[in-house]
């Protein structure tokens, strides 16, 4: 199957540049001749009943910065992508098709990535039904999320991709009904779709272990080594692992009021469970613990600029008393944010985000029995190479996102940064991306993370010596 | 020759300036009629060619502009679905233009559903990195100018008011506007934008005018940038414009940014 694939999307990809291609930018251009009444009937057929199938090929790599250690790649991202993408509307519906042929040469392997792959109906005027693979995004937060819960993609993130990828696709029925001035959304997910986090295939990652035992190292995974880290899991079949998300949104002058609940999983692995096997041995394993969230968001014209602010309170299900220190506490999680335009050029925004753990007295106590329990005073466990500081009652987060566009919106330059004080880590954005023709666009960057050596469980943390810069050229056909 | 023309502009200064003042304001509120709120509703499909500093090929952008007067001569609504290029594909822009407040202007980007509040308070900027500023597409309303009747003038073999607009609220970019408006459609012919430094920063032309279902509509405008040596071309497909569909206020909702009426837009 892996090499069928990869002989696919190759072949593909040269069919592209070689025949398709040419044939491809000759009619899309014809599409935009100078005299446009000759243009409207060579745009037609882009128009007619078939599907007209359209999509990208590109081409992307990633390097890590200066000499990677033994537990990094020097290469972090070489991956080329054959998109077909087409969209087929009739009376009854609509369907839209998104299927990516992926060479990825990090990993070594090819595989099709199914995008999007969803009928939406509106079964009546007031309704409308999609279901299928497809991704939902909803929440006011920039980068920070708060009562979205559909799954993303952080390794998208930290490498550089195209922002599309930030969201990962996944199974799911998503029913709108729209009443007057309100509008009620709801998205039941059958199967649980976590994240994709930092594994150790590609950047090191902090490994649980090394609480227990003192000869493996804190930071583990990579080159080599791709999957040692325990896989995070569920406490199957302690639970259906399924998950619901709904939204009540209305506007109120110019604002858009909206209230939401999630009932499922953390979407990141935020907790651990620790087992005992007959020999004594203990060890560590990352499983998502089950949440419950109920929030608010507010988001609408102020002045100048936009304003948003969202909340969320978040039920850990597993430790609703936080008596367990493995298990992530409940917590309160607001933020609040302010962008605007500054010239036609230039526009920035930035957000304070905060967050409380619900059971702090509780949680400070549990960190004191877990340590006894493994027979480790908190001096003692403070020596392991994976000890885990105790964390703050309160968190803060800062974002600045900073947007330059020049040469008439072809050339766009962008900033975006996460500072954690209390996390001790943050992680930074540079990228620039030139649109040379209708077809193609060229986007080059760097990821920096900042992280304290202490501090290696952190999210940003972890990966603070990964630092990476990437290229991509797409064309769009 | 010359003699002649200042003797001719000499009587025009000396016509009485309060018949002249109204009737301008006439003018430009049929000039903004003819162009902005023909029909009740309406749908186009656009090209726009936006052209790099100095000439060379164009970017381009082909979408589906569905609009809908709410007031004649007051508050519209835009929905913008985009075609080509793919990547852009599947975009939508809705805007709810106000008179004397900002509008309210929503993205959607279908590849991450994200439906982003866009700041409707800069209505001078460019609007997707064309020539053309957001208020060049939706309409400029009368209402934010003084007007002046300069005189007349025949430009391509056609008849026309020149009346001059001044910013009743000093502006950013905008000093003063002179427009060629058409004595028989009031459609404008060309407007020279001036800037604060007296110069033309800006200057619009409309080319080909078609008789749509009746209404005389532009399908050729081109806004030049002399400064910056730009050029922007927005196009109409003939075979894909109509008025009077009876379009929905309901079409112009949040719901059509991701799920867009496609019977109107195919």
């Amino acid at each position: 199957m892996n090499y069928q694939v990869k002989q696919l999307t190759l072949s593909l990809a040269a069919a592209l540049a070689l025949w398709t291609g040419p044939a491809q930018a000759q009619e899309f251009e014809s599409d935009f001749a100078s005299e446009f009444t000759e243009a409207a009937g060579a745009m037609a057929p882009a128009q007619s009943a078939g599907p007209a199938w359209t999509g990208f090929l590109s081409w992307e790599q990633g390097g890590h910065f200066g000499e990677p250690s033994e537990n990094e790649r020097q290469r972090v991202l070489d991956q080329t992508r054959f998109r077909l993408k087409t969209s087929k509307s009739t009376e009854v519906g609509k369907l839209d098709l998104k299927l990516d042929f992926v060479d990825d040469g990090v990993l070594n392997e090819a595989y099709l990535d199914l995008r999007e792959g969803r009928i939406t109906t509106t079964p009546f005027s007031w309704m409308d039904l999609s279901v299928g693979k497809q991704v939902n995004t909803w929440g006011v937060g920039d980068m920070l999320f708060i009562n979205d819960l559909f799954p993303k993609n952080w390794m998208a993130m930290f490498l550089g991709k195209d922002m599309e990828f930030m969201k990962d696709p996944a199974n799911s029925a998503r029913v709108s009904t729209y009443l007057g001035p309100v509008t009620f959304d709801l998205v039941y997910h059958p199967q649980f779709a976590p994240d994709t986090t930092p594994n150790g295939c590609v950047f090191a990652v902090y490994n649980p272990n090394s609480l227990l035992d003192a000869s493996q190292p804190a930071l583990a995974g990579n080159a080599g080594a791709c999957g040692s880290p325990p896989a995070a899991s569920l406490r199957d079949g302690q639970y259906d692992h399924d998950e619901i998300a709904g939204r009540l949104k209305a506007n109120l002058g110019g604002f858009e009021l909206a209230l939401y609940g999630y009932h499922g999983f953390y979407k990141n692995p935020r907790g651990m469970e620790l087992s005992v096997d007959s020999s004594g041995a203990m060890s560590l394993a990352a499983i998502y613990p089950r949440l419950s969230v109920q929030g608010a968001s507010l988001e609408g014209q102020l002045g100048p600029g936009i304003m948003n602010f969202e909340a969320g309170n978040y039920d850990s299900l597993d430790d609703p008393d936080g008596t367990q220190a493995l298990i992530e506490n409940g917590a309160l999680k607001g933020l609040i944010g302010y962008r605007m335009d500054f010239s036609a050029h230039f526009s920035a925004g930035i957000q304070v985000y905060q967050e409380t753990m619900k059971e702090y007295a509780a949680y400070e106590q549990s960190i004191v029995s877990m340590y006894q329990s493994m027979g480790l005073s908190e001096a003692m466990a403070e020596a392991q190479p994976g000890y885990i500081y105790r964390k703050e009652e309160q968190h803060q987060t800062y974002t600045l996102r900073l947007t330059f566009k020049a040469q008439q919106e072809t050339l766009w330059i962008n900033f975006f940064g996460y500072q954690r004080p209390q996390d001790r880590d943050g992680f930074y954005k540079l990228d620039l991306t030139k649109r040379a023709s209708n077809a193609l666009s060229m986007t080059f960057g760097v990821n920096l993370f900042e992280g304290d050596v202490h501090y290696q469980d952190r999210d940003f943390g972890m990966l603070a010596a990964e630092d990476n810069a990437f290229l991509r050229l797409t064309y769009n056909y | 020759m010359f003699k002649f023309k200042a003797i001719l502009l000499a009587a025009a200064l000396a016509l009485p300036l309060s018949a002249y003042a109204e009737s301008a304001l006439e003018i430009v509120k049929k000039a903004s009629l003819a162009s902005y709120y023909a029909g009740d509703d309406g749908k186009a499909q656009m090209l726009m060619k936006v052209y790099p500093q100095g000439g060379g090929k164009a970017i381009s952008k082909l979408f589906v502009m569905l609009k809908k007067d709410v007031a004649e001569g007051g508050e519209q609504m835009f929905l913008t679905y985009f075609q080509r290029p793919s990547d852009i594909q599947k975009t939508t822009f809705l805007v709810h233009k106000k008179i004397g407040e900002d509008d309210l202007r929503r993205l959607y980007l279908p590849a991450s559903d994200k439906v982003l509040a866009i700041s409707g308070a800069r209505k001078q900027d460019p609007f997707m990195g064309s020539d053309f500023s957001y208020e060049d597409v939706s309409g400029r309303h009368f209402s934010k100018d003084d007007h002046k009747l300069l005189g007349e003038e025949t430009l391509k073999e056609q008849a026309a008011f020149i009346v001059e607009s001044t910013p009743k609220v000093k502006e950013e970019k905008i000093a003063r506007m002179k427009a060629w408006i058409a004595k028989d459609s009031y459609i404008p012919l060309k407007v020279e934008f001036y800037d604060h430094q007296g110069e033309v920063f800006k200057i619009y032309k409309t080319g080909k005018v078609m008789e749509i279902d009746g209404i005389t509509t532009i399908m050729h405008q081109v806004m030049e940038s002399p400064k910056r040596g730009t050029k922007t071309e927005l196009l109409v497909n003939p075979k894909q414009v109509a008025y009077n569909l009876g379009l929905s206020e309901s079409v112009f909702s949040e719901r059509s940014l991701k799920n867009p009426p496609m019977q109107y837009i195919r």
